[in-house]
C-alpha cells in the first residue's frame, strides 16, 4: 500500500484531456491536499439507515443469505403486540414458500431463531422447494409470531442431477452433508454421491441454520476408537462504530471499515464469561461491559 | 471447409487502480506488470499473426476499467517510471551474473524483454495500447466485448436492479465511447448469470454473453448439444457455455500445461531472493517486496529445490502443448459433428492475465496454436461468437440456469462471511442513488449538482467491483479491499449528502472528481430505471 506522508509536490504530469470538472486555472493537487479530502469524507461511512429492512439472496442451491436492520421501537412495538410474554419472545426469521400464481397462498415452511437489530445469517436448506420468502418476526410463546419486515421472493438455482464442476479450482462441490451441517469422513472418502447417515427424524425438523451449525465443527462415528466426537466452537459476531478498539477475551478483535466483526475459537469447558473491552481510539477514552 | 470451431475468448480485467494522492502506490504494480507480461505480449503475437497473414479470430473482453488505466496519462507516467526501474535492475542482474553463464544467457534474455516492452510502448504504439486493441479489431483479428461498468457481481447487486442496469450500460456507453460502436456482447463478471438478466443485457444492446458449462447444461429445457452449441434466451441473446475440457487443459492444476516442469517458475523471482539494499531503488514503495517478473528457475516438479529456466525446451512444449490443444478439439469436434444439426462449437475461456503473467510461455503457446490452426488442419475453424450467430443462428430456446465460473459454481466465493458485510451497504446505496437520480433527473449539465451527482455514480460503480469481495475471500491485500470498498461508498455518501443538503464544496467534488477519474462520459440518470 501507498508510502507515508510523501513531502514533495506531486509532479501532476498534466493529462492530455481536461480532468471531469477541474478548470485550467484551479492550483492542482498535492497528495498531502488529497489525503486530507480523503480523510474527511472517509467519516461518511458507515450511514445510518432508517426503518426495517429485510434482504434475502441465494447463495448456491441449498444455502440462502439474509440479512436486516430493524429499529429498536419497531421490535419493541412488536413484543409489545405479543403480551406480557413479548418481551422474551426471541427473534425469528420465518420461511415461506410463496405460491406459484397469484392466487394461491403462501405456505411458512420453517422457523430459524436469529439475534441482532442488524445482523445477517445464512440458512441451508434441505428439501427441494426453491422460491422463499422470509418474515423477520417475534415469536410468542403461545405461537403468535408478529412480522416487523419481509424479504421479496427469492428464487433458488435448480437441483441439477451432477454437482457442478469446480471449474477454476480443484475444490469439491457443495455436499448434501455439508448442507445438513455435519461432516461425515466416510462418507466424504466414498464420495457426492453417498448418503450420510442422518438419524432418522433429523431430516423432517427442518434445516439447522449455520451458525448453529459452526458450533459443531467436526462430527465422527463409527471409527474403531471413537465413539462420539464433539468439538465445540464459539462464534461472536457483533457491530460497533468504526475506529473504536475492540477487545474480547484479552484480545483485540479486528473490526470491518463499517465496524462489524466476527471471531471464532473454540468453546472453552465451563462456565464463559465474555470480558469485552471497547475503547474509543482518538479520544482514548474507554468503555467495558461482560 | 472446417466441420467445426474454436471460439477462443480472452478477459482482460483489473480493477480501477490509480492514486494520485500517493507518490507512488504498490496495488499500482497489478496493471505494470500486467501490461508488460500480458497485454504487450499479446498485442505482439496478434500483430504477427496479422502480418504473417494468419487468420485469427479471436474475441478479448476488455473490461472499462482496464480501458480507463490504459488510457490514463498519469498511470501511463507512473509505468513509464516503473519500467525504468526494472531495466535499471535488468542491468544490474547481467553484471551479477557474470560469470554464470546459464543464468547470465537469462538475465541478459530479461534486459532483452524489457528493451522490447520500451519500444513496443513508447516508439511503436506511443503508451496507446487502446489504440493498438482497435487497430486489431479493425483488422478482423479481435472482436471486443465488454463486461459489467467496474465487474460488479451482477447476480449479487440483483436487490437493486438499477444496480445491475447501471454496471451494463455504463459499461456499454464506455466501450461505444472508445471503439466507435456499441459491444457485440457481454462477459458478465465472473461469468455470473441469473435468470431475468439477459432483459439486461439486450437493454444495453449486448447479442450474446458466456456462462459457466452448467448454467447451460442445467438450462430449460435441456441443451440438444450440450455447450457444443449456444442457447437463446427467450429475448433472443444467446449464452455460449464453457467447454470444460479445453478450460481444464489450461486452467487445472493438476492437469493443464501451465504446471509442466519445463515452464518457467512464477513464484521464485528475485524481488524476493535478493537482499533489500540491492532492490530498493528498484522496488515501488519502501521495503516492501514485489514480484519483479525476473525469474531463473522452471517448475520443475513439487519441489523447492528449482532447476535452472530453459527457454529453448519451454518454447519446445509451448508447441507440443499448443499440438495437443489443437488435436484435442478436432477429436472434439470430429467425434460430434455428426450427431448435430450445426457445426460443433468449442468455447474456451480464459483470464488474459494468465498468458504471459501465470504462464510465462502462455503468449508463445497462443501464438502457436493460431498458426497451427491455419496450417495443420482443416476440421476446426476459429471463429468468432457473433460469426457463429451469423452463420449458424436460430439456436435452440432455452431458459439458462443461474450459475458462475467461481469455486462451487454459485455466488459463495463473493458471498461468505468474509465479505458479507459489504452487499447492505452496496444495496442501500444503490438504492439511494436511485433515488437521487430520480428527484434530480433535471439538473444542470456541468452544475455543482450535476458534478456531484455524477461523481456519486462513479463512486457506486467503483465500490461495486467484484474484486474488493474476491480479495476478502483470498486473504490477500484484505486491508486495501477493505478500505476501497469503505472509501468509495464513503465517497458516495457524502456526495449524496451534499446533494441532498445543497451544500457542494467545490474543491472536495474536484478531488474526487480527480482521484476517480473514471467514466468521463457517465449519465448519472441511468440510475433513475428500476431495471427491466
Amino acid at each position: 500500500m501507498g508510502d507515508e506522508a510523501p513531502k514533495a509536490r506531486l509532479d501532476p504530469d498534466p493529462p492530455t484531456r481536461p480532468q471531469p470538472g477541474t478548470s485550467p486555472d484551479q492550483a492542482p493537487f498535492t497528495p498531502e491536499e488529497l489525503r486530507g479530502i480523503q480523510d474527511e469524507v472517509a467519516k461518511s461511512f458507515p450511514r445510518h439507515r432508517d426503518g426495517a429492512n429485510l434482504v434475502l439472496m441465494d447463495v448456491d442451491p441449498r444455502r440462502l443469505h439474509a440479512y436486516w436492520s430493524v429499529p429498536h421501537a419497531t421490535l419493541a412495538a412488536a413484543r409489545e403486540a405479543l403480551g406480557p410474554d413479548g418481551e422474551q419472545a426471541p427473534l425469528v426469521l420465518r420461511f415461506h414458500e410463496p405460491a406459484s400464481g397469484s392466487g394461491g397462498k403462501t405456505r411458512p415452511k420453517f422457523d430459524v431463531r436469529v439475534q441482532g437489530l442488524e445482523n445477517r445469517w445464512y440458512v441451508d436448506v434441505t428439501d427441494d422447494a426453491r422460491r422463499y420468502l422470509a418474515v423477520l418476526g417475534v415469536l410468542g410463546s403461545d405461537g403468535r409470531f408478529e412480522g416487523v419486515a419481509r424479504s421479496d421472493v427469492v428464487t433458488l438455482p435448480p437441483l441439477l442431477p451432477e454437482p457442478p464442476p469446480a471449474a477454476d479450482s480443484d475444490q469439491p462441490a457443495l455436499d448434501v452433508d455439508a448442507a445438513l451441517g455435519v461432516r461425515f469422513p466416510e462418507a466424504e472418502a466414498a464420495g457426492p454421491e453417498s448418503t450420510a447417515p442422518v438419524a432418522e427424524g433429523e431430516a423432517a425438523e427442518g434445516p439447522l441454520p449455520l451458525e448453529n451449525v459452526l458450533t459443531l465443527s467436526s462430527y465422527a462415528m463409527g471409527r474403531q476408537d471413537v465413539q462420539l466426537e464433539v468439538n465445540a466452537e464459539l462464534l461472536v459476531e457483533g457491530r460497533t462504530r468504526p475506529g473504536r478498539e475492540l477487545y474480547l477475551f484479552g484480545q483485540r478483535v479486528p473490526l470491518r471499515p463499517d465496524g462489524t466483526f466476527s471471531i471464532r475459537r473454540p468453546l472453552p469447558q465451563g462456565a464463559l464469561i465474555l470480558t469485552t473491552v471497547l475503547t474509543d481510539k482518538p479520544e482514548g477514552e474507554g468503555g467495558e461491559g461482560s | 471447409m472446417a466441420r467445426g470451431y474454436l471460439a477462443l475468448v480472452l478477459h482482460a480485467h483489473l480493477p480501477f487502480i490509480r492514486h494520485p494522492e500517493y507518490e507512488s502506490f504498490l496495488e499500482e504494480n497489478w496493471l505494470f506488470e500486467a501490461i508488460t507480461e500480458c497485454y504487450l505480449p499479446l498485442i505482439r503475437v496478434f500483430d504477427g499473426l496479422v502480418a504473417d497473414g494468419v487468420p485469427v479470430r479471436l474475441t478479448l473482453s476488455l473490461s472499462p476499467p482496464l480501458l480507463a488505466m490504459l488510457d490514463d496519462d498519469f498511470l501511463r507516467g507512473r509505468y513509464r517510471t516503473h519500467i525504468d526501474k526494472l531495466s535499471g535492475l535488468a542491468d544490474k542482474e547481467i553484471l551479477r551474473h557474470n560469470g554464470n553463464p546459464q543464468f547470465l544467457e537469462l538475465a541478459r534474455m530479461y534486459r532483452r524483454i524489457l528493451h522490447e516492452t520500451v519500444e513496443t510502448y513508447d516508439d511503436r504504439l506511443g503508451g496507446d495500447l487502446v489504440g493498438a486493441f482497435t487497430r486489431l479489431q479493425d483488422a478482423g483479428a479481435l472482436e471486443l466485448i465488454t463486461t459489467g461498468a467496474t465487474h460488479g457481481y451482477l447476480p449479487l447487486l440483483r436487490p437493486q436492479p438499477s444496480a445491475v442496469r447501471a454496471q451494463l450500460q455504463v459499461a456499454a456507453d464506455a466501450y461505444e465511447r472508445t471503439f466507435g460502436r456499441p459491444p457485440p456482447g457481454f462477459w458478465l463478471p465472473e461469468c455470473g448469470y441469473y435468470p431475468g438478466l439477459e432483459a439486461l443485457v439486450r437493454a444495453a444492446g449486448g447479442r450474446y454473453v458466456f456462462m459457466e458449462t452448467h448454467g447451460i447444461l442445467g438450462a430449460d429445457p435441456a441443451p440438444r448439444h450440450g455447450v457444443l452449441a449456444p442457447l437463446a434466451c427467450a429475448n433472443g441473446v444467446a449464452a455460449f457455455g464453457r467447454d470444460p475440457h479445453s478450460s481444464r487443459l489450461v486452467w487445472s492444476a493438476d492437469e493443464g500445461y501451465p504446471g509442466d516442469p519445463w515452464y518457467r517458475d512464477f513464484y521464485k523471482d528475485v524481488g524476493f531472493e535478493l537482499d533489500l539494499d540491492t532492490l530498493r531503488p528498484f522496488i515501488p514503495v519502501g521495503d516492501t517486496r514485489v514480484h519483479t517478473g525476473i525469474k531463473y528457475h522452471r517448475i520443475t516438479g513439487p519441489t523447492d529445490a528449482k532447476e535452472p529456466y530453459e527457454p529453448a525446451a519451454a518454447a519446445e512444449r509451448a508447441a507440443e502443448h499448443a499440438a495437443d490443444f489443437l488435436r484435442r478439439q478436432v477429436e472434439a469436434v470430429e467425434a460430434q459433428a455428426d450427431g448435430m444439426d450445426r457445426p460443433p462449437l468449442v468455447t474456451a475461456l480464459y483470464d488474459a492475465e494468465l498468458f504471459g503473467h501465470w504462464w510465462f510461455e502462455g503468449p508463445q503457446w497462443l501464438d502457436t496454436l493460431i498458426r497451427k490452426l491455419a496450417s495443420d488442419q482443416d476440421v476446426v475453424e476459429m471463429v468468432t461468437p457473433s460469426q457463429y450467430l451469423d452463420r449458424h443462428g436460430d439456436p435452440q430456446t432455452a431458459q439458462p440456469s443461474p450459475s458462475s465460473w467461481g469455486e462451487k459454481g454459485y455466488s459463495e466465493f463473493w458471498l461468505n462471511p468474509g465479505s458479507d458485510w459489504i452487499y447492505p451497504h452496496f444495496h442501500d446505496a444503490a438504492e439511494r442513488m436511485r433515488d437521487l437520480a430520480r428527484a434530480h433527473g433535471d439538473a444542470e449539465p456541468e452544475s455543482l449538482a450535476h458534478r456531484a451527482l455524477q461523481q456519486a455514480a462513479r463512486s457506486l460503480l467503483l465500490a461495486q467491483a467484484s474484486d474488493w469481495a474476491f480479495i476478502m475471500k483470498t486473504g490477500t491485500a484484505v486491508d486495501y479491499a477493505y478500505q476501497r470498498t469503505r472509501d468509495h461508498l464513503a465517497r458516495f455518501h457524502y456526495l449524496a449528502d451534499g446533494v441532498e443538503g445543497g451544500r457542494i464544496d467545490e474543491r472536495r467534488l474536484a478531488a474526487l472528481e480527480y482521484m476517480d477519474d473514471i467514466f468521463p462520459g457517465i449519465d448519472y440518470r441511468v440510475y433513475a430505471d428500476e431495471g427491466v
